[in-house]
């Protein structure tokens, strides 16, 4: 045992009208030189404050109530919680740092990347003037970015998520940190840039012999990197042990749940297990252990190949409910003073594919390779440039006006961030409503209140929900709300784009679950747009790869992963953390 | 950056345009005959046999440009008879009120383009003569509130977003709020009756802007300030402290919500000292607010305070501009109003510019 940072009964508490609430509830836990520690847990539970509590970076509110952290250097221990100001300052980005989670924010957009990365070194006293800008761009060439000169002169706008996360890492490594911290580093990146990232921080682990506290909410992409994993859950430290234990015998409920409700990979369940499987909450905060094991769940949701194959037949006897043809949106790039067109990005390049009744459709890529835009072109919310959308044999390209009001009422969109696409100042209930209304289902607000209140119980929540406001409601409770306001009117078509990547692994499992099951009770076809390979391949019956624009693969799900025609295919499946 | 500059610049010329065409419109359209309103004045009281009189109209009113047609074009029917009765014909002529009002006719007026406003009806001075005397002190003021009020402020708000609900940010913000909300008539009183009262303080002069008497003479420029410095005074914290309050508390604000955001955590992370995080990092970021309102405030310049000036017997645009509401003066409420639309463009396009000198990302954007 050679620590490097030891935690010992730490307790940071939020206070918010007028009562205390433990965020990090007495937890101990230590990381040794060298070794990567994985803390897993879902939102809440304590896992970024157990990170800015060793950096000292808890802003009011919030506070450390007590215990100790020590960082062991050179045979002596300091206690990081009773360093004065100054002192702590030249341990934070120096002796350790920390790699957060939105590239996007977390870099500052009036200053160049090489501005804020040489700042970094100047602080430290590790170099000046000329000296500084030269390492900078050595340490750019380290964490593998192309063109270094070129990104040390930009602004953080001008690069691509993937890259700034590499600006956040040169960084955080400038000083040659004993400890690094990364906080959720890959969750807002797509799987083959998470994929390289994770590759880059294990080799500069090794390189320069860090520690490193990797945090996320996904045991998957955990297990690809950590030596040990602690797991969290409500504030407390709920198991501890090697990723092999972990992977092979978990103890706690809590801990099976997470490995669960990934969905698999090599088999189709018909629902994916999710916590409350292995353990049953109590509104005073705990729970009873659930005796049942994780083969035993899975073993009996498998979805036999017969199944499949009849469900396809009856799906792909039947004549297509949607036919998009040749479809293309392209968005004009514009230059000059007068703004003239020199070119077109081509989000959507000449798409074609049949939808049919009842089946689910996937669609995968990564950020930016136009899934997205198809599913708004297909519903008109962004024009199409050219081509077909044939829905029933009526092209929605050439509808306008009202008979294109009527046709929406058929097909619904969900929309990736439920924390933005309800509106603040409306109650779940009006949410809820508004497309009743606006369609005309029901005639009167007594009927439309009741079947609002029917579809809040339908998706777990209550009637007392009806009158709240989505600030008061969890993420995925908001989600399901947005599920529910495109339910609600009954639609024979469903768009969803990225319903569940702005969720957690355990929620994730959840939501996806519940719109099977609406999809079951409520009979629409849908499109399922994820960047996730995974659970697309969960959801649908086929699947479509995205990328550049075009189809890159077209085919059912469970064949298009165990025998990828294309490379690009296979490089997406390559890049799913897959658990040890 | 150059291209958005140029664009931004290029949007300017029709603005100005729209601004010019719309004072046309109410000064053709204001009540009341201006050349009745040219006689009366001019007149002497005296009776004068109707032909002269017709004949007097007609010279001021070619003087004037009235008979003029008022557009760049007419429409008439084509002709007198048949068809051609219901056909509409456009002529285009170059001669017409809008054209000379714009860019003059080289005789009797230089038009606005030139800084002719034409002549007031109460004073018959041109009017650009009458806001060339009086827009001196207004502009001073104003200028000089705007530097103050933004030099102070930007301080008060960063130290009290710093310390939040700290007692810096818990004195300070009770203090702006009395302040905000004391009303501008009783303050200036109030000043002028504790510090240019002979019973109570008398520090400040109590009005004017200068000696009564004048500057010595061969006076400098700067001897002229310094001699005016003790008018200036009071006058100023009245222009400044309301504009004052109101900018500390949006730095305030901004200040708060910039140090929120993830890259000031970032920059904590990194080891920076709480001020190199405030003086660098926030601070840059925090301004955009400040900018916007910068484009609002401009336009004050002309306008001055009729009530400021009133009470301080400043010479200023205010009391000229409310002379002329009260005495009907179309000629000088048009120049203002004119001039008051370009001043408004004018400070959207500085703050644009100041916008896109600070954000990276503006002149990338469409």
């Amino acid at each position: 045992m050679n620590p490097l940072l030891e935690i010992k009964n730490l307790t940071t508490e939020f206070e918010s009208d007028g009562a205390t609430k433990k965020a990090v509830d007495n937890i101990s836990f230590a990381i040794n030189k060298g070794e990567t520690v994985g803390l897993v847990g879902e939102s809440g539970s304590g896992k970024s404050v157990t990170a800015l509590s060793i950096m000292r970076l808890i802003s009011s509110p919030g506070k450390i109530s007590s215990g100790e952290i020590l960082f062991h250097e050179d045979g002596k221990a300091a206690n990081l919680l009773k360093l004065p100001d100054g002192e702590i300052r030249k341990y934070r980005g120096n002796k350790m740092a920390m790699v957060f989670q939105e590239p996007a924010t977390s870099l500052n957009p009036l200053f160049t990347c090489g501005e804020q990365v040489a700042e970094a070194l100047k602080v430290h006293g590790k170099a000046s003037g000329a000296k500084a800008k030269s390492q900078s761009l050595l340490l750019f060439t380290k964490v593998q970015l192309q063109n270094p000169e070129l990104i040390y002169d930009s602004y953080p706008h001008q690069l691509s998520g993937g890259q700034k996360q590499r600006v956040m890492i040169a960084m955080a490594i400038s000083c040659n940190p004993s400890l690094l911290i990364a906080d959720e580093p890959t969750t807002a990146l797509d799987v083959t840039i998470q994929k390289a990232i994770l590759d880059l921080l294990r080799q500069l682990k090794q390189e320069n012999g860090m520690g490193m506290l990797f945090i996320s909410h996904d045991l998957g992409v955990i297990s690809e990197i950590a030596d040990r994993i602690v797991v969290l859950y409500k504030g407390k430290i709920v198991e501890e042990g090697t990723v092999n234990d972990i992977f092979t015998h978990p103890k706690h409920p809590y801990t099976k749940g997470l490995l669960a409700c990934r969905p698999p990979l090599d088999k189709k369940l018909r629902v994916l297990p999710t916590i409350s499987d292995f353990m049953q909450e109590k509104s005073d905060g705990s729970f009873i252990e659930l005796p049942r094991s994780l083969d035993e769940i899975i073993n009996t949701r498998i979805v036999t190949r017969e199944e499949i194959f009849t469900r396809n037949k009856k799906i792909y006897d039947q004549s297509p409910l949607l036919q998009v043809k040749n479809l293309k949106t392209y968005f004009p790039l514009r230059k000059g003073i007068f703004g003239n067109t020199i070119g077109y990005t081509k989000a959507v390049d000449d798409v074609s594919f049949d939808v049919y009744p009842g089946e689910t459709l996937g669609l995968v890529g990564e950020s930016g390779c136009g899934k997205t835009t198809l599913g708004r072109t297909i519903i008109k919310l962004t024009k199409a440039t050219a081509g077909q959308i044939l829905f029933k044999d009526t092209d929605l390209a050439s509808l306008t006006g009202e008979p294109l009001r009527k046709m929406r009422k058929n097909i619904q969109f969900i929309f990736q961030d439920p924390y933005s696409s309800l509106n603040p100042r409306m109650t779940i209930g009006d949410a809820i409503i508004e497309p009743m209304i606006a369609h005309k289902i029901y005639p009167t607000q007594q009927e439309r209140r009741a079947k609002a209140i029917e579809l809040l119980v339908r998706i777990g929540l209550t009637e007392g929900h009806y009158d709240q406001y989505p600030h008061q409601l969890s993420v995925g409770q908001r989600q399901r709300v947005c599920i529910a306001r495109s339910i609600g009117i009954q639609p024979e078509f469903v768009i969803c784009d990225e319903p569940v990547s702005a969720l957690d692994i355990s929620v994730q499992a959840q939501v996806l679950n519940l719109l099977n099951e609406l999809k079951n009770d409520y009979n629409f076809t849908c499109i399922f747009i994820s960047h996730d390979l995974s659970v697309v391949k969960f959801m649908s019956d086929r699947m479509i790869v995205m990328n550049k624009g075009k189809i890159e693969e077209m085919g059912l799900s469970g064949e298009v992963y165990i025998n990828p025609k294309s490379a690009y295919t296979k490089k997406l499946i390559d890049a799913i953390p897959k658990g040890k | 950056m150059r291209s958005y500059l140029l664009r931004r610049i290029l949007v300017f010329i029709p603005t100005l345009l729209v601004i010019s065409l719309i004072s046309f419109v109410i000064l053709i359209n204001s009540p009341g005959d201006p050349v009745e309103r040219m006689m009366q004045a001019g007149g002497t009281g005296e009776f004068i046999p109707a032909p002269l009189l017709e004949k007097q109209r007609a010279e001021i009113r070619h003087r004037l440009g009235l008979d003029l047609p008022v557009f760049y074009f007419n429409i008439q029917s084509a002709g007198n008879d048949g068809i051609s009765k219901y056909l509409p014909s456009v002529s285009f002529n170059y001669h017409n009120q809008f054209h000379r009002w714009l860019f003059g006719d080289g005789i009797n007026t230089l038009g606005i383009i030139r800084g002719d406003f034409g002549t007031s009806y109460q004073t018959q001075q041109p009017v650009s003569k009458l806001i060339a005397d009086r827009i001196g002190w207004s502009l001073f003021f104003t200028l000089t509130s705007i530097f103050f009020a933004y030099i102070i402020s930007i301080p008060i708000g960063i130290k009290s977003a710093a310390g939040r609900n700290g007692r810096f940010d818990r004195i300070s913000s009770t203090v702006l709020f009395i302040l905000y909300s004391l009303p501008l008539f009783w303050v200036a009183t109030l000043l002028l009756m504790t510090f240019a009262n002979p019973d109570v303080l008398y520090i400040f002069p109590a009005s004017g802007v200068k000696p009564v008497f004048g500057y010595p003479e061969e006076s400098g420029f700067f001897r002229r300030i310094l001699i005016s410095l003790p008018h200036l005074v009071l006058p100023t914290i009245c222009y400044t402290y309301s504009s004052l309050t109101f900018l500390s508390r949006l730095m305030r604000n901004s200040m708060l919500e910039i140090l929120g955001s993830d890259y000031i955590r970032t920059a904590r992370a990194k080891g920076l000292s709480e001020k190199r995080i405030l003086w660098v990092h926030a601070l840059k970021n925090s301004l955009f607010p400040i900018i916007t309102v910068f484009a609002h405030v401009f336009p004050a310049m002309i306008g001055g305070s009729v009530i400021i000036e009133s009470i301080f017997s400043i010479p200023g645009m205010g009391n000229a501009i409310y002379q002329s509401i009260t005495t009907q003066d179309y000629p000088v409420l048009i120049a203002v109003f004119s001039i008051t639309g370009l001043l408004t463009a004018v400070g959207y396009l500085i703050s644009d510019i100041i916008y896109a000198w600070v954000d990276p990302r503006i002149s990338f954007s469409k």
